[in-house]
């Protein structure tokens, strides 16, 4: 069950479980207290825009609740004495967020899987291959206080039409996975992660789509037309797509991960870790949702250091871990919002 | 914390000073196991559903009041539509005793955490999501004499309606601003007692009383019982309009659940394990039919079943199980418990 290729500890998503504290800097920048909408621009154009829920947070709500319960379990492995294991893994979770502030309301919830086939060779080179999931919700709390209007601490009411045309969501349905590792004893470990959607795809928000991708056909909607025509018209812009979008625009996701480990026998290992994410769909413009070959690559920078107690790498890990992340936002559907935090938390890797 | 950490070195130091003490912290699968075959138990599972009866049936979701009405039903799709009775299960739980107390064969004393989220999507549908279910466990395990499992401690469950329902809800009934629909929440104190033995692993089970915390957050409305305080406030300040159309109970009723469940299970060989499991839970909410009508509510408490069986392949830490199960009871989500579902599902299982 323990598989070969272990995902790094600092990693945002990474399939493991993780109860945390998350404390960001008290500034507004901080507070998350919005929906990313479509809506017309100005110039009558699609645009997105942050909705604000409630009027009453300040800088003092800034600290949050994060629940992820997840697992990464490799099921069938074949092995050649030392030169090459391969295995079928399967992985996947649900990410969650709460204000640590007012009623503890849910901000989101995420979904996760994945599946594939992973080698090592030498026990040493690692490679995975596979598909991943990555699906972003609401949380029904942050969504009430939207569409509400009866309480005087909220906004007034948004009108669909006026304010906004529909809220938005961030969904990868599904990618390819790439990812390379070598590990160096049991002291390191070194991964390189590409995340590729596949050409037929559900992918949200529409300004994210690639130019060329198709939406799967179900039963609903029996076409295949193109994903970013169909996701436009979701988002309320009949008639939008991508098509300008140049063909080097994959929405593409790489990852850089080294983690160092030292086992102190029979009853744990002291670890860190660091991982630098790279989004290409950084370079879509948010107001004029279009590709902006200017903009740079969204990075995100993520640390971990933890002690893990387990007789040894095939137990159960129970963590205690403090972290430190700046990028995204720790829910799928607030990409648009920066953060920084620092986490201290506890969990467990299956 | 102080208080935490003399224990601790007290633990400790004990577990030096008499060698048939021992000590451990960290993680061990835990001595008592979470109820295998329980929707609202944390545990890791994937199935498909199939919904064979539904009461009411259709694509609804009930409010406390909407506009003025009391307990109404709105429609989040074509409410003729029978689509839905084909729904993917997929729950994530981990379970484990943080910190061991063991002397001798004796007794075994563990702190214990759980837990879990739970969700519903549709088969089809564009696999909307329907809801999120939240679980946690904070307390106490005892296994005596290597068989008597005792457990107490903190229980907590929460329900979530999932945005592409709320979403479509709003699109269906346009015009109207969005009231929270029904919600379940309970914060609880469970005790449990059970029956496990490695000597004799055939059969294994155990029992449970929820009772619900005095103080605590309790939704929805037409449970609670009339001692709740919620938010500092009684049933008659939090929630006028609705308590003047539902008055008290009395203190007979106290929302409580009781819950069991038997396992029965044989090893064909040192990979394989075949295995039966029967469980039901009692809730007295049931007495409430889940309405604010004081003319419907009874004494009698509403039951729930469940039967599974399965074939488990063993791991080096953990094991993977195919499941066949068959439920009567409440729809598998918490925010849908006024909604009665009878099923069946195939679907794979860690443990």
């Amino acid at each position: 069950m323990t598989p070969l290729y272990k995902e790094n500890s600092a990693g945002v998503y990474s399939n493991n479980v993780r109860f945390q504290y998350l404390i960001s800097p008290k500034t507004d920048q901080s507070i998350v207290n919005a929906i990313l909408v479509s809506a017309k621009g100005d110039d009558g154009k699609p645009t997105y825009k942050e909705l604000v829920v409630r009027k009453n947070r300040t800088a003092k709500d800034t600290n949050f609740w994060r629940m992820k319960a997840a697992f990464n379990a490799g099921l069938l492995r074949f092995t050649f004495k030392d030169i090459v294991s391969v295995e079928g893994f399967i992985h996947g979770g649900i990410n969650t967020v709460f204000g640590a502030y007012g009623g503890v309301d849910v901000l989101g919830f995420d979904g996760q899987y994945g599946g594939g086939i992973s080698v090592m060779l030498f026990n040493s080179f690692l490679l995975r291959f596979g598909i991943h999931h990555f699906s972003g919700h609401w949380g029904d709390e942050i969504l009430a206080d939207f569409y509400c209007n009866d309480n005087p601490s909220f906004h007034n009411p948004y009108i669909k039409g006026v304010d906004y045309e529909a809220t938005t969501e961030y969904t990868r349905n599904n990618s390819y996975y790439f990812d390379l590792g070598y590990k160096f004893k049991d002291y390191f470990t070194f991964t390189f992660e590409t995340e590729l959607p596949q050409s037929n795809a559900w992918i949200r928000p529409a300004s994210h789509v690639p130019a060329n991708t198709t939406k799967p056909h179900s039963e609903e909607s029996p076409l295949d037309n193109n994903c970013s025509a169909e996701i436009w018209e979701d988002e309320g812009f009949l008639g939008s797509d991508n098509s300008a979008y140049p063909s080097s625009y994959r929405a593409l996701r790489f990852s850089l991960g080294l983690e160092g480990q030292y086992w102190i026998k029979n009853i744990g290992r002291i670890y860190a870790a660091g991982e630098i994410d790279f989004h290409q769909d950084g370079k879509i413009d948010p107001v004029k949702c279009v590709y902006d070959k200017d903009r740079p690559w969204e990075v995100e920078y993520s640390a971990a250091l933890g002690f893990a107690f387990a007789r040894s790498e095939y137990d159960t890990e129970f963590v205690i871990e403090a972290s430190y992340h700046s990028g995204r936002f720790p829910l799928l559907n607030y990409f648009f919002k920066k953060t920084s935090y620092l986490a201290i938390g506890i969990g467990v890797n299956l | 914390m102080k208080k935490i950490f003399t224990l601790l070195v007290v633990l400790l130091l004990s577990s030096f000073l008499f060698a048939s003490f021992s000590f451990s912290l960290g993680p061990s699968k835990p001595l008592f196991h979470n109820y295998e075959s329980d929707n609202f138990s944390p545990r890791t599972k994937i199935a498909l559903v199939y919904q064979t009866a539904s009461n009411p049936e259709g694509q609804i979701l009930r409010f406390d009041q909407y506009e003025g009405e009391y307990d109404k039903d709105l429609a989040y799709r074509d409410p003729n539509k029978t689509k839905e009775n084909l729904l993917i299960q997929f729950q994530i739980g981990t379970a484990a005793s943080l910190l061991r107390f063991k002397w001798d064969n004796i007794i075994t004393f563990d702190a214990a955490a759980e837990a879990g989220f739970n969700t519903v999507c549709s088969y089809l549908n564009g696999n909307d999501f329907i809801g999120w279910d939240g679980l946690y466990f904070l307390g106490g395990e005892a296994k005596i004499l290597n068989s008597v499992l005792f457990k107490a401690g903190f229980r907590h469950f929460s329900s979530h309606i999932a945005d592409e329902v709320l979403i479509r809800t709003i699109q269906r009934n346009p015009g109207t601003f969005f009231k929270g629909p029904l919600e379940y929440v309970r914060d609880t104190i469970e005790i449990s007692l059970g029956y496990e033995n490695e000597k004799f692993p055939y059969i294994s089970g155990a029992g449970s009383i929820i009772i619900p915390l005095t103080n605590s957050f309790m939704e929805p409305f037409a449970h609670r019982p009339d001692n709740i305080i919620s938010d500092g406030r009684t049933n008659a300040e939090k929630e006028p309009e609705l308590y003047a159309v539902r008055g008290d109970y009395g203190s007979w009723y106290k929302a409580l659940i009781l819950q069991g469940e038997i396992k029965g299970q044989y090893s064909i060989n040192k990979a394989l394990d075949v295995y039966m499991i029967l469980g039901g839970k009692l809730h007295q909410d049931g007495c409430t039919k889940h309405t604010l009508d004081p003319s419907d509510d009874d004494k009698k408490w509403e039951a729930e079943f469940d039967a599974v069986l399965g074939l488990a392949l063993k791991g080096d830490n953990l094991n993977v199980a195919a499941e066949f199960s068959y439920h009567n009871g409440r729809y598998p989500l918490l925010g849908f418990f006024w909604k009665r579902s009878q099923y069946i599902s195939v679907g794979f299982r860690i443990y």
